[in-house]
C-alpha cells in the first residue's frame, strides 16, 4: 500500500490501523539500506508503512523508547504488536506482519 | 578500484585471481586473521604443519610480489555515493567494488548483561545512534584507535563520557533500559549509553553500521556471493558454511571470477 509521512500531529491516528512505523534518520546509513526494502513491502502487501525522521519528531522517538535506528515496530489499533531494530531482511518484516 | 578488505586466505585469494585478470585491486588489513590465533596448520594442501602466523604472512607476501598494495588500517564505515567511501582509522578509500573477506562474525563475547540491552542503552554505533544520547551520560567500551574515533565523534554529542575497558566491566545493569554499569572493582557507575568498540571494529558492527545484512551464520548473500549492497561481495568465514582455510581459498577465487566475468 502506501508510504505515509507520519508526525507527531497525525501518529496516533494512522497507528490506529495496522501499520509498519519506521524510525530513521537521514544521516543514519542502515536506514537508508532498510528504507527500499520497506518501499518492496509497501508494492507487495497490504499493510502502510508510516515513516518517522527522528530529527523532526525527536518527542515520538522517545515516547516508544527509540534508541538506536533503524527500528522499525509494527502497530494495530494503536498497540505495538512487533518490533525490530536494526536492519532486517524483507522475510523478517513479512514475518513481523503476519 | 576493487577493494578487497581482509587480508586471510580468503581476500588474498581473492585479490590473486583478480590481479591475474589484469584488476586494479588494492587489500586493507587489520592484521586480525583467525589464523594468527592458530597455532600450526596441518591440513592444508602442499604446506605440512606450519605456524598460522607463518601463512597468514606468506599469503600477504605472495601478493605484495605481484605488486598488489596491503594497506594496514582499520575499515570503520562503508559509505555510498556514485562509488564506495571506505573509512578507515587513518585514511578514507574509493572504490567502485568491494569485497568482504572480514573473517567471523560475531567472533566477541557479550559483556554479562550487553546482550539483554541492544537498543536500550547499548548501542554499536555513535554516528548511528549518538543523538538520542544527547547530554545525556556515555560511557565508551574499548581503548583501541576505533573507540577513540567513537569518543571523538560523541565528544560534540555529550560532555559527559566516562572511557571504561570490557575488563573493567562485571555486569551491565538497567531496567527496561541500561541504567549502570557495575565494574570489577564493586563500583557502579551511572549510564545512559554504552557504545561497544572492542580492541578493534568487529565484522558483525562494520557489517551493521554499513547497512549490510547479516544473520548469525554471517553475511547474507545471494548466488553470485553478493551481498544486499550491489557490487559489495563476501567470502571466506564472514559467509555462512565451513570455517576452514580450503574453503576460504575457494570462496575467494569464485567471487574473483564472478567479477572478472560481470565486468
Ligand atoms: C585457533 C584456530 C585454529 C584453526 N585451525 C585451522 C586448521 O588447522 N585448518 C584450517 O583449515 N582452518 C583452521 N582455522 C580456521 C581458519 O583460520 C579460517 O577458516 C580462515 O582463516 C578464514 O579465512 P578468512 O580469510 O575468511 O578470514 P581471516 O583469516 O580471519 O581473515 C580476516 C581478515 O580480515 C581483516 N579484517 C577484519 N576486519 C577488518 C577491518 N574492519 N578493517 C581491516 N581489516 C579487517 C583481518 O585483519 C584479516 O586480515 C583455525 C582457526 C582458529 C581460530
Amino acid at each position: 500500500m502506501a508510504i505515509i509521512n507520519g508526525n507527531k500531529n497525525n501518529f496516533k491516528e494512522l497507528i490506529n490501523n495496522k501499520v509498519i512505523v519506521d524510525f530513521y534518520a537521514d544521516w543514519c546509513g542502515p536506514c537508508k539500506m532498510l528504507s527500499p526494502v520497506l518501499d518492496k513491502i509497501s508494492e507487495e502487501e497490504n499493510i502502510d508503512i508510516v515513516k518517522i525522521n527522528v530529527d523532526n519528531d525527536p518527542e515520538l522517538a522517545k515516547e516508544y523508547g527509540i534508541m538506536s535506528i533503524p527500528t522499525i515496530i509494527v502497530f494495530e489499533n494503536g498497540e505495538e504488536k512487533n518490533k525490530n531494530i536494526g536492519l532486517c531482511s524483507k522475510q523478517d518484516i513479512k514475518d513481523m506482519i503476519k | 578500484m576493487i577493494t578487497i578488505i581482509g587480508a586471510g586466505p580468503a581476500g588474498i585469494s581473492c585479490a590473486l585471481y583478480l590481479k591475474r585478470a589484469n584488476k586494479n585491486v588494492q587489500v586493507i588489513t587489520n592484521d586480525k586473521s583467525a589464523l594468527c590465533k592458530a597455532k600450526y596448520i596441518e591440513n592444508y594442501y602442499g604446506t605440512g604443519k606450519i605456524i598460522g602466523k607463518e601463512l597468514y604472512n606468506n599469503g600477504i607476501k605472495s601478493i605484495q610480489e605481484l605488486d598488489i598494495p596491503v594497506i594496514k588500517d582499520e575499515i570503520i564505515n562503508i559509505q555510498y555515493n556514485d562509488s564506495f567511501i571506505l573509512e578507515g582509522i587513518n585514511n578514507n578509500y574509493n572504490s567502485d567494488i568491494v569485497v568482504l573477506a572480514l573473517g567471523k562474525i560475531n567472533n566477541r563475547t557479550y559483556i554479562k548483561g550487553e546482550e539483554k540491552f541492544i537498543g536500550k542503552g547499548i548501542s554499536y554505533c555513535a554516528t548511528c545512534d549518538g543523538f538520542f544520547f544527547k547530554d545525556k551520560k556515555i560511557a565508551v567500551i574499548g581503548n583501541g584507535e576505533y573507540a577513540n574515533k567513537e569518543y571523538e565523534y560523541l565528544k560534540n554529542i555529550s560532555s559527559n563520557i566516562i572511557r571504561l575497558n570490557n575488563d573493567d566491566i562485571n555486569e551491565i545493569i538497567g531496567t527496561d533500559k541500561v541504567t549502570h554499569i557495575n565494574l570489577k572493582n564493586n563500583t557502579n557507575v551511572e549510564v545512559d549509553g554504552i557504545f561497544i568498540c572492542d580492541d578493534t571494529i568487529d565484522a558483525n558492527v562494520l557489517c551493521l553500521k554499513s547497512g549490510i545484512l547479516t544473520n548469525k551464520d554471517g553475511v547474507v548473500i545471494d548466488e553470485n556471493y553478493q551481498t544486499n549492497i550491489d557490487n559489495i561481495y563476501s567470502c571466506g568465514d564472514l559467509i555462512p558454511g565451513i570455517k576452514q582455510i580450503s574453503k576460504a581459498v575457494n570462496d575467494g577465487m569464485l567471487v574473483a571470477n564472478i567479477i572478472i566475468s560481470r565486468r
